[in-house]
């Protein structure tokens, strides 16, 4: 068996602060098979969108990768040079980031964006195959009307056509792998719900795998294959999407189900996690949640607990003595 | 009492002496500029709008955004002026009242914004905060304003002994807190409140869901809830009335809305909520034309036939009591 598409070990983001170091993520492991879609669920300073930037080699000054590794294709990105890493970024993995109005260069049309990964990345190809290239992506996007629409800028497009576009950016190379971070967050209800299925299309037809960073559990819900729940720089509860949300097993991933009104069912009642989210740069001794937890005993403030696989279910693990 | 009017369903009332706020034909237009000078066209944001509230009713605005339901609460508020239309506020023509007759009815419609972190002045004590609406409207001895505060603060879930730190020292969840325990103040009867959560992280989200729900059952005020979410809009309203391009689509009581959408744009709606369960029939269609005249949601619609291209639809009701704007909606 060929090893996994990506294996994160470990990884350990610090940022310098006035007040000491802080932990964004705090030793995070993480498996990602080719063709699967991987949820990272959390609240935000919980690490989340940290992981898909260290996995992009986006971490700048006062941010460093303090510890473990990031293995792509079977090859460590960490201390990868920033020559090659560039290589890598746009080609073999690429990402999708929250506001495509910032992602996009305003004074490019959206075609010479596109062709630009070309000429970069594929500087053999010719102008005129490049020039189809670009026109496929953008109907494969679900953009109409592409040959005349390439000639736009992003300023003349809606939001949810500039994500497209950025979409079609992150394909254009065929990657083998795309972090998307809060890729529907800025956007209505209906066109979100475009913009996942056209994920989901991606994955099924391309075998792409995608890292999907999110805040919202019901797109992880019907997005993903598996999914992590960071908490505080940590990954307290991870396995396959449908059953870490059915059957959740950490009180924190059991606090944000119970915290979400469904429209499924009105009539029950919201049940909020008391407190905040963890200082952290003066984390909480032992579990970081313990403090809003209702299920805390004495050791819970003691020892960090590590992620292990329960026993009806061992694809299914948690963080959490109690729990396990 | 005898009515001389025929009885409509309760969603198709306009009007009526018990209803607190009450708005009719409602409208804002915004002049687009033309290619050199002048005046290209008119963009209505709001068009044609009438809905009531009862006293005590949650009454929610759902739509997508550009669909005019922000605007149309910045008109209840009367921080902007409508184009055309009445606003009917316990009787009274609100958007004529001036002066002191104005500055008295003020007290009783308050409004909380989205952003607890634009809403409120970073320079100012959280105490002076949540004062400034009673020192503006009644003359309270210092001791009674103190404790006045005090006592929001706690109604809100804040230890009274956080009066005198700043804005930045509270998280957004705090902040949104804070706003909340300003548009109480003065004990108002109608609370508009502009996405309240959306900007809050989800586990904060319920605590201020939950603060909401607590205040309008012990206050008995009407609301006003403005969202683009539906989750949240179920949890919370009594009734909802669904956004587009600024017209209303739909207006039912939550569980008809949600059990029985009778509209093709409030059915798309709830079937692209991630988590629904439920199976979009087609792929949503992107974009679509705004179509000159006719239903605004004809260009992006399945079932839309000719009239839908030509002919604006009324809100009219429907066999299961709610009002639905649709030339098809017995059939479809």
């Amino acid at each position: 068996m060929s090893a996994p598409l990506l294996q994160i070990q470990d990884l350990r983001v610090e940022y310098a602060s006035p007040r000491g170091p802080v932990q964004a993520v705090a030793g995070v492991s993480l498996t990602l098979e080719r063709n699967r879609i991987l949820g990272l669920v959390g609240e935000s300073g919980c690490g989340k969108s940290t992981v898909g930037q260290a996995l992009m080699g986006l971490i700048q000054s006062p941010g460093r990768i303090a510890g473990g590794d990031i293995r792509f294709e079977d090859k460590s990105l960490i201390g990868l040079p920033e020559r090659e890493m560039r290589k890598l970024r746009g080609d073999r993995l690429s990402m999708i980031f929250q506001d495509p109005t910032a992602t996009l260069n305003p004074v490019l049309t959206i075609g010479d964006q596109i062709a630009e990964l070309f000429r970069w990345h594929r500087p053999q190809m010719r102008r005129r195959e490049v020039q189809a290239r670009v026109t496929a992506l953008l109907e494969r996007v679900g953009i109409v009307d592409a040959d005349r629409r390439c000639r736009a800028y992003p300023h003349e497009l809606s939001g949810g056509m500039r994500q497209r576009v950025v979409i079609a950016c992150a394909l254009a190379l065929e990657p083998a792998l795309i972090v998307a971070d809060e890729p529907t967050t800025a956007l209505d209800v209906t066109v979100q719900a475009q913009i996942l299925d056209l994920l989901r299309g991606l994955q099924s037809e391309h075998g792409t795998a995608v890292i999907l960073v999110s805040h919202d559990l019901g797109v992880i819900a019907e997005t993903c294959d598996d999914v992590a729940v960071m908490y505080a720089g940590r990954v307290v509860e991870s396995g396959p999407a449908d059953e870490v949300l059915a059957r959740p097993r950490h009180p924190y991933t059991a606090g944000l189900i119970a915290s979400r009104p469904s429209i499924m069912a009105p009539d029950q009642v919201v049940r909020p996690i008391p407190g905040t989210v963890p200082d952290l740069a003066r984390p909480p001794a032992g579990c970081a949640f313990h403090p809003r937890c209702r299920h805390a005993v004495a050791t819970c403030r003691d020892a960090i607990p590590t992620l292990s696989a329960i026993r009806e279910e061992p694809r299914h693990a948690v963080a959490c003595p109690l729990a396990a | 009492m005898l009515s001389p009017v025929p009885s409509l369903p309760d969603q198709a009332r306009t009007a009526t002496a018990t209803d607190l706020l009450s708005i009719e034909g409602l409208e804002k237009h915004y002049a687009l500029p033309g290619r050199w000078f002048g005046q290209a066209g008119v963009m209505r944001a709001v068009d044609n709008v009438s809905f009531a509230i009862k006293p005590q009713e949650t009454f929610g605005l759902v739509g997508e955004s550009g669909s005019g339901k922000s605007t149309i609460g910045r008109m209840i508020a009367r921080l902007i002026r409508p184009t055309a239309g009445r606003i009917r506020f316990d009787g009274k023509d609100w958007l004529a009242l001036s002066g002191d007759e104005f500055r008295r009815a003020r007290k009783r419609v308050q409004m909380v914004f989205q952003s607890p972190y634009a809403s409120l002045d970073p320079r100012w004590r959280i105490a002076d905060i949540v004062a400034e609406p009673l020192r503006t409207h009644l003359n309270l001895p210092a001791a009674e304003l103190r404790d006045r505060v005090a006592g929001l603060l706690q109604a809100v879930g804040l230890d009274p002994a956080v009066a005198d730190r700043h804005p930045h020292q509270f998280s957004g969840g705090q902040r949104q807190r804070v706003g909340i325990a300003r548009a109480i103040a003065l004990e108002p009867d109608l609370l508009v409140a502009d996405e309240p959560v959306s900007a809050l992280d989800v586990s904060v989200q319920a605590q201020i869901l939950a603060l909401l729900q607590d205040i309008k059952a012990r206050r008995r005020l009407s609301m006003l809830f403005i969202s683009h979410d539906l989750s949240v809009v179920a949890y919370l309203c009594d009734r909802v009335g669904v956004l587009y391009r600024g017209r209303l689509v739909e207006v039912a009581t939550t569980r008809d809305l949600f059990n029985a959408p009778g509209h093709p744009y409030t059915r798309a709606l709830l079937a692209a909520i991630p988590g629904s369960g439920q199976r979009r029939e087609a792929p949503i269609p992107a974009g679509g034309t705004v179509s000159e005249g006719g239903c605004a949601y004809a260009g992006r619609c399945p079932h839309a036939r000719d009239p839908c291209r030509t002919v604006v639809p009324a809100l009219r009701p429907s066999a299961s009591n709610a009002l639905i704007a649709c030339h098809r909606a017995g059939e479809i």
